[in-house]
């Protein structure tokens, strides 16, 4: 029996917690094996688990058996057609699509990467990007934009005029059934109102669906190439959220921008690795960018910076018994002697992995308990225990911490 | 000119093109691994260190590297970073675009350790997906990129021609 090793208890406030662990229950693999650490982990419901297990599939498992119990993948899409029926005739006149299934699915086979999952009470909302071959010498927006890229500029200036055919990722949403039945596939095109500002949606990193309302986390493409100014990190004209209407995603409507959610300091690195958690409590939709939890609709902070040390960072966090808070935290170190990659990136050690519970009435810490900080477990808080997937040299484990009020 | 290249949606930094970097042990992890495998030592060797859980445009990049710069005449290494026989017999079934089979002067490596040791003594401690051509005679590394960041394959093909 392999359990989880918890070190001492940390006390901060007057209530005290109980952190207990459990047995592991061995993940099965003879339908799907692990050739990547899963990742997207959610618990559907107090016997079942989904999560990505590879790029072209999600799983469900018994979490009681680790019985791999129903698997989604797009093996059987033919994408090609979709493509044709979507992106081709969206954009007729100016783009050309050509799908290839070898370019689609990189080195790993397969024609498409299914990277996130959103489940409802009878559905599921699957995330599908695909890579394709596009041709935009027709669009002129875009090829002002292309021709402004640093890399095209560089090998431009290297090798001449040449004509440009890009690959890029082309986006869905799929909507299936409890049995991953597909119901409707939904293309995320990028609306103008984002893609004039250069935003993208960040759907790799989370999605969540309310009433029929997609939200999605955004990212500015001058956070990305690290040319943003500084003060573009508190500008009222950044914006982090994209709300838009499921039967009607013409209308993205931007939402949380920078004066009411922190992004002061993030690094280009903090853009990219940093967390983007939604949590529906009874009131509302909380949204966390690593550092703070606000109120997506409200803007309201329900969670602010400054309770967090200054490496500190927030891995994700649930919604608990009587509105507290509970996170998964860690620290950022700067190491000792950076190499060219992680000074270019800005990419520091992580240590110090805690569950940290926190009491929004108060605005105080109640309790935390040190994890062990392995690259090879991922915790997920779910509302009143930690779910666990580790790794160990043979096979994969679920495990569950429970935590409860002395 | 008609030039094809793979651009990610989400836009990467371009690292300086060309490394050269001797290693500092008397013999190299990757000098040991190279001496034992079947490849010609004589010229620069081509070698990929492959991580299967890298982004999926690294992976296209690295078959369009491959197919663009392979002439037969270097020697090739392929260290993919696995570590259960289970995910290796998994990955060898799904991976149908390259051919990873070991024949002359191609060696395949499939080993975590190995791969962390080679990224190691390149200074690369995050397990990422490289290509880097490699002088044996000299146990110096002339060249390595991550495979993400390459945006064509010139700089890879002069690196092989290097004479040290």
């Amino acid at each position: 029996m392999i359990t989880l090793f918890l070190g001492s208890c940390g006390r901060e406030e007057s209530v005290s917690y109980s952190f207990t662990r459990t047995d592991s229950t061995k993940i099965d693999e003879s339908k799907v094996v692990l050739t990547r650490f899963p990742s997207g982990l959610k618990e559907i419901n107090d016997s079942i688990a989904g999560m990505v297990t590879n790029q072209h599939q999600i799983g469900l498992y018994n979490l009681n058996s680790g019985q791999n119990i129903l698997n989604f993948n797009t093996k059987n899409i033919n994408f090609d057609s979709l493509i044709k029926e979507t992106y081709q005739k969206r954009y007729s006149g100016k783009r050309i699509y050509t799908y290839d299934s070898l370019t689609a699915g990189g080195l790993s086979g397969g024609n498409s990467q299914v990277l996130g999952f959103f489940p409802t009470e009878d559905m599921f909302y699957i995330y599908v990007n695909t890579l394709t071959d596009v041709n935009y010498s027709a669009d002129a927006d875009q090829m002002k934009k292309l021709e402004n890229d640093p890399q095209i500029k560089e090998l431009i200036a290297a090798n001449g005029n040449f004509e440009m055919i890009v690959q890029d990722y082309l986006e869905f949403i799929f909507v299936t059934d409890q049995q991953f039945h597909i119901i409707k596939v939904l293309p995320m095109y990028l609306q103008e109102n984002l893609t004039s500002k250069n935003y993208s949606w960040f759907f790799q990193k989370n999605f969540v669906i309310e009433n029929n309302t997609l939200y999605v986390p955004l990212i500015n493409d001058s956070f990305i190439t690290g040319t943003a100014k500084t003060e573009e990190n508190k500008s009222p004209e950044k914006y982090s959220v994209a709300k838009l209407k499921l039967n009607n995603s013409e209308a993205a409507e931007p939402k949380l921008n920078y004066s009411q959610i922190d992004f002061s300091g993030f690094s280009t690195n903090d853009f990219i690795s940093s967390c983007c958690v939604f949590r529906k409590s009874a009131e509302e939709l909380l949204f966390c960018n690593g550092k703070e939890v606000v109120s997506v609709e409200k803007g309201g902070k329900r969670f602010q910076r400054k309770s967090l040390a200054e490496n500190e960072w927030i891995q994700d966090f649930n919604i608990g018994k009587d509105k507290r808070l509970v996170f998964i935290t860690y620290c950022k170190y700067k190491k000792k002697q950076p190499n060219e990659i992680e000074i270019q990136y800005n990419i520091d050690s992580i240590a110090d992995i805690n569950i940290k519970v926190y009491d929004i009435n108060t605005g105080l810490w109640l309790s935390k308990k040190q994890l062990t900080g392995k690259e090879n477990i991922l915790y997920q808080p779910e509302k009143e225990h930690i779910l666990c997937i580790e790794k160990g040299k043979e096979n994969y484990y679920f495990k569950r911490i429970y935590y409860y009020e002395k | 000119m008609k030039s094809k290249f793979f651009l990610c949606c989400i836009p990467v930094f371009i690292l300086s093109s060309c490394k050269e970097k001797v290693l500092n042990e008397t013999h190299s992890s990757l000098y040991r691994l190279v001496d034992s495998l079947p490849i010609d030592k004589s010229k620069n060797i081509l070698i990929y260190t492959i991580n299967p859980n890298d982004c999926i445009s690294c992976m296209n990049g690295f078959r369009s590297m491959s197919d663009g710069v392979s002439n037969g005449e270097n020697g090739e290494l392929f260290i993919i970073s696995v570590a259960r026989e289970i995910e290796k017999q998994e990955l060898s079934k799904k991976i149908n675009g390259i051919d990873l089979k070991e024949h002359n002067n191609k060696s395949v490596v499939w080993n975590q350790e190995a791969f962390n040791a080679i990224n190691k003594a390149l200074n690369v401690t995050l397990p990422i997906s490289l290509v880097a051509v490699y002088n044996f005679e000299k146990d110096t590394v002339l060249y390595y990129k991550q495979i993400r960041e390459v945006a064509d394959d010139h700089e890879i093909k002069k690196a092989l021609e290097i004479r040290l």
